[in-house]
């Protein structure tokens, strides 16, 4: 309590007296309120629940591969690396966290005939068409669940094409082959639909080359390679 | 009892005795000739230039090398007697190549040398073991290599039927040159067809250089003095370029040994003409058979000499008699000029035909020269694989890159018996060999001299103006076939010879056992393969 002699203070000193003793009062319920409530729960925000029912994701993507047959690619397109656009549809929750895909890219190369590091002269174009069939397990998470995460694997079905100036019968090629993918990627999605994405696939097509040419001079044989994906899409 | 240092007696002895040899042997061979110098004696580097020699001096070596030639066949040595080719250390002075010479009892002053490149000719007929000469002169300081004037051959076998040259075009046929499909098996088992799609021929703007008898290059007759087996007669001795490899396509011919230093090239043989026909006869022309790279020039160096020129040669001086049919060759001096030339002079691939066993430091210096000066050289493995397999020379130097050593097989894409083999075998290719019996159609057939007009079992007055279709057979026929597709990818902006080399390596049919193996080296030779390239799946 403030002690004041003066006479024209004393109203002032009052309501500064009251409203101290009523902050006091506030904070010492607040308090009581805090000792109450678990210590966790002051920190965790807010979180939607899991969205339910079958769900989708569509996008287009663009694939950045390091190709396995790093020097016979080298050789003859100047780089071991391929890219290539395409797209893919998901099916997600399917049941419970599972997701089902279908995707298809294209991939467009040109290059010089060579034998080893040698160029002949001679353009060569390839064309690679990988399909994949996959499935995988995705966990969302954050607000409105919008952050995914996910890992999965399945069959990939490539076709390749090789043409050249001067190729008579046998020196076109166009074959398909078979192989598998791991994949394992994130994403965010902006908004109510807007989804941005990143994934990485290891995919395997072995024995598809290495059996004449300059895979077989570089001893390789495997038509897969180490993927990096960015993918933008709509996503329910 | 003072001893007497038994080095210094022994020494006595061996120069003593050498001297008394060296004496003997005398009488049996022309003075040394006379070189007037036209310049003083140089200084410094040993790439000196040679003296300027008058005609009579040129005339009067040329007949001392001639006489060596017989000699060398007398005496059963592989060299020529009295020549030796030696390189001296950078640095070198004249004085001090004096002194060398001096150190072996030469009297050849240095200011005589011949010289081609860095190497230098030594002729001293009064030393006349060029073996031991080269031995003594190694061992001084100043000396970074010596080595005898060796003689090399061409393996080849004698044809042993011969067909007149067919004009009139065959329409079924590609190219429609009259007997390229009944004959030239070799170019069908290439699928040389499917090669000239991608290169028709070549480029005019490559020239391939022989190095070899020659590629007659004037249609001329000489009239010279030849002793017909009872007495001299004034003979005429006909001359004609090929009818089937345009003149027009031959370019800087160079003869080092039978006219040494001249632009005109006669054959007096047919072994060149019918190299030089496999890599570039005239083709789809309606006349003959066909070559690999039809439109290339050729640069044809003469550096083998053999019966004919020896004998035009004694009987201008009135030396009668007969020699060994098979005296000649193709010494190692011309040889080394010849490439040097070849390099120098544009050849962005050279042929090299010949061989003998002995290795030499010169042969392997000029033919680095070559690949250094971007020429891709194509060698000769021999023909020695069922007579002891000896390694040849300079095919076992085929650990230069941009060198290839050729193998031959036979029809069956066997390896020809006679083929030589072994680790330093790089390349197979078509060589010929008799399957049938009696038969030679397997050999290698081009348009070339007819053997029959110079064969000397079968004539004293041979002409040099008519060819016809002849077979031959041997790793010298096998050769150009590689030195054929190599024209045909520098046509195609291929002109590294190192890479050359690999793209003919990567791109050869695997035979024999899997990967490289001593019996076909890397494999068939693949024209069209090589030219084609490969993709990344086929």
């Amino acid at each position: 309590m403030l002690v004041c002699g003066c006479a024209l203070a004393q109203p002032a000193i009052a309501l500064a007296q009251e409203q101290a003793s009523a902050f006091v009062l506030n904070a010492a319920g607040e308090a009581e309120q805090a000792r109450q409530v678990p210590p966790a729960a002051r920190r965790r925000p807010v979180q939607a629940p899991p969205r339910k029912g079958i769900g989708y994701r569509v996008y287009f993507a663009t694939d950045f591969t390091a190709m396995r047959a790093a020097d016979t690619f080298a050789a003859v397109t100047g780089s071991s690396e391929v890219t290539a656009f395409g797209g893919a549809a998901e099916v997600l929750r399917v049941w419970r966290g599972l997701f089902l895909r279908g995707g298809i890219t294209r991939a467009a190369l040109s290059g010089e005939r060579s034998v080893g590091g040698d160029q002949i002269g001679i353009p060569i174009e390839i064309r690679m068409l990988p399909i994949e069939a996959a499935g995988g397990w995705r966990a969302e998470t954050g607000a409105k669940r919008g952050v995914g995460a996910y890992l999965g694997g399945g069959l990939l079905r490539l076709g390749y094409q090789e043409s050249s100036e001067f190729a008579t019968t046998g020196d076109t090629v166009d074959k398909s082959f078979t192989g598998y993918l791991v994949l394992a990627g994130a994403d965010l999605t902006i908004g109510k639909r807007l989804v941005v994405g990143f994934e990485g696939q290891f995919r395997s097509v072995p024995n598809a080359i290495g059996q004449v040419g300059n895979s077989k001079l570089f001893g390789e044989s495997d038509l897969g390679g180490f993927t990096a994906r960015v993918l933008i899409g709509l996503r329910k | 009892m003072r001893r007497v240092p038994l080095i210094a007696l022994a020494g006595a002895i061996l120069v003593a005795s050498f001297d008394v040899a060296a004496q003997s042997l005398k009488g049996l061979l022309p003075a040394v000739p006379v070189v007037a110098p036209s310049m003083p004696a140089l200084r410094g580097t040993p790439q000196a230039t040679s003296p300027v020699a008058t005609d009579a001096a040129n005339a009067a070596d040329r007949s001392a090398r001639v006489d060596a030639f017989v000699e060398a066949r007398r005496l059963g040595v592989n060299y020529l007697p009295g020549e030796v080719l030696v390189k001296f250390r950078r640095g070198t002075t004249t004085t001090g190549q004096q002194r060398v010479l001096t150190a072996v009892r030469s009297r050849t002053p240095a200011g005589q040398l011949q010289w081609m490149g860095d190497v230098a000719r030594l002729v001293d007929r009064s030393l006349p073991f060029a073996d031991q000469t080269a031995r003594t002169l190694a061992l001084q300081p100043e000396v970074e290599f010596a080595e005898p004037n060796y003689i090399r051959h061409l393996p080849a076998h004698m044809p042993l039927r011969e067909l007149p040259l067919r004009v009139g075009a065959n329409v079924a046929g590609t190219p429609n040159d009259p007997d390229y499909g009944d004959l030239q098996w070799n170019f069908s088992l290439l699928s040389m067809p499917r090669a000239w799609d991608i290169s028709p021929g070549g480029s005019a703007n490559v020239i391939v250089a022989v190095v070899d008898t020659g590629l007659t290059t004037d249609n001329v007759t000489l009239v010279r003095t030849l002793w017909t087996g009872t007495q001299f007669e004034s003979v005429s001795l006909p001359f004609q370029v090929s009818p089937d490899l345009a003149r027009a396509r031959v370019v800087l011919p160079r003869d080092f040994v039978f006219e040494p230093g001249s632009s005109r090239v006669l054959d007096f043989d047919g072994h060149g003409t019918h190299v030089a026909s496999t890599i570039a006869e005239d083709s789809n022309n309606a006349v003959g058979l066909a070559g690999m790279a039809y439109q290339v020039r050729v640069m044809p160096v003469k550096v083998c000499t053999g019966y004919w020129e020896l004998m035009i040669d004694r009987a201008s001086r009135g030396v009668p008699g007969t020699i060994d049919p098979n005296s000649g060759g193709c010494p190692d001096d011309a040889i080394v000029a010849g490439i040097r030339y070849a390099a120098d002079n544009g050849a962005r691939v050279i042929n090299i035909s010949l061989g003998g066993e002995d290795p030499s430091d010169a042969e392997r210096s000029a033919i680095q020269y070559a690949v250094q000066h971007g020429a891709f050289v194509a060698v000769a493995m021999g023909n020695s694989g069922d007579e002891g397999n000896a390694k040849e020379y300079p095919a076992g130097y085929a650990a230069i890159e941009g060198l290839m050593s050729v193998g031959a097989i036979n029809k069956a894409k066997a390896r020809a018996s006679y083929s030589s083999y072994g680790p330093h075998l790089e390349i197979v290719a078509p060589g010929g060999e008799e399957t049938g019996v009696g038969l030679d159609e397997d050999y290698v057939w081009q348009v070339t001299l007819r053997f029959t007009d110079q064969d000397p079992m079968l004539t004293s007055r041979p002409r040099f103006d008519r060819y016809g279709e002849i077979p031959y057979s041997g790793t010298s026929m096998a050769t150009p076939h590689v030195a054929g597709t190599a024209a045909l990818l520098v046509s195609r902006g291929v002109t590294d010879p190192k890479a050359i080399e690999r793209v003919i390596k990567g791109s050869a049919l695997d035979l024999g056992a899997a990967g490289r193996d001593d019996q076909f080296g890397y494999g068939l030779v693949q024209p069209r393969t090589a030219l084609f390239g490969f993709g990344i799946a086929r």
